[in-house]
């Protein structure tokens, strides 16, 4: 074999190694998992933009820790600056923390809503919790859907 | 004899049935608990108020239902009061900017309120009366029992509540004391 013959077998082996490097798997990207709010009022239950909403949720992975998330939603259009007509929806995207063994872990929202009724003429607040779980480890997202309340005369 | 024992007790179970939702509205009216400054006003106690009607409003500055209706009450306060009306707002706090007294009493001149008000900032007596919405309303006699009960704005967008309040009002004015 000689020099050139080295040479361009050489070469065959980077440019082998390099198309092999390429079809590697990447390194595991670090799991998420989505918690979706999902916030449903009554017609004519508007939500006051004054005080906006209050959500919270529990950390899933520390103990003791809450999230806060911000809410946004589209405006009343006959009070847009006091008022929204509905939320966007509230997401949580959560990393997994290394070594999360697999498996459910309690999520628990709680929110407090100021809520004012066009057809009765009068506002409330509204505080509701609701249970959820987040699953590790190829589980389905949790999407959650609260309802407010809308009281009776 | 049987029988008349059956419609005895259907007679009783429905008096029963019926005290009950008259103490619903029927009850004496709950004193005010201090949460705050009174403005416009020495403090106050359904005792002292006894001999007039009283109209107890539950509202809170910021909330559109509740100044909104401030009109209807300032009618009925100018054309009532010499005959022994008297409003006392219960100002119950939805938001944290609805507490200092600096802000209610903005407000109270910014409104034209000059009617007695409580703050209730720790919403005690939003709690004693068994409050849930802003506005409610409450009539209380000269004896000092709740009669009626109102939710909800008096305005003219919300009108329906206006007559039938005015109407209890006017009967217990005429009522003696």
């Amino acid at each position: 074999m000689n020099r050139l013959q080295v040479a361009a077998l050489w070469v065959g082996v980077a440019i082998f190694s390099w198309g092999s490097a390429q079809n590697e798997v990447p390194p595991e990207t670090a799991e998420t998992v989505t918690v979706r709010l999902v916030v449903e009022t009554e017609p004519g239950v508007l939500i006051s933009r004054l005080n906006p909403p209050i959500v919270e949720l529990d950390d899933p992975f520390r103990l003791g820790d809450a999230l806060t998330a911000t809410v946004d939603g589209e405006p009343y259009l006959d009070d847009p600056e006091f008022y929204y007509a509905r939320l966007n929806p509230v997401i949580w995207e959560l990393p997994v923390p290394q070594g999360a063994a697999p498996g459910g872990y309690p999520a628990d929202i709680r929110a407090t809503f100021a809520l004012c009724s066009r057809t009765q003429g009068f506002c409330f607040t509204d505080e509701q919790t609701a249970m959820t779980t987040v699953q590790v480890g190829g589980g389905a997202n949790e999407t959650v859907v609260v309802r407010l309340r809308q009281l009776e005369r | 004899m049987k029988g008349c024992t059956k419609r005895l007790g259907a007679v009783l179970l429905l008096g029963v049935l019926g005290w009950g939702y008259a103490q619903k509205v029927a009850r004496s009216a709950p004193d005010f608990i201090p949460g705050g400054a009174w403005l416009s006003s020495e403090p106050l106690s359904i005792e002292d108020l006894r001999g007039k009607v009283v109209l107890v409003n539950v509202w809170v500055y910021s909330c559109y239902n509740c100044t909104h209706s401030l009109p209807t009450l300032q009618g009925w306060y100018e054309r009532f009061k010499e005959q022994g009306f008297e409003i006392v707002g219960v100002h119950t706090p939805e938001f944290k900017s609805d507490k200092p007294l600096k802000n209610v009493q903005e407000a109270l001149l910014r409104e034209g309120v000059t009617w007695p008000v409580i703050q209730d900032n720790a919403a005690a007596t939003w709690r004693a009366y068994g409050n849930s919405v802003w506005p409610t309303f409450y009539l209380v006699d000269k004896r000092g029992i709740v009669r009626k009960v109102q939710r909800g704005e008096l305005s003219s967008v919300f009108s329906q509540g206006i007559k039938p309040l005015r109407k209890a009002l006017e009967a217990l004015l005429a009522e003696s004391p």
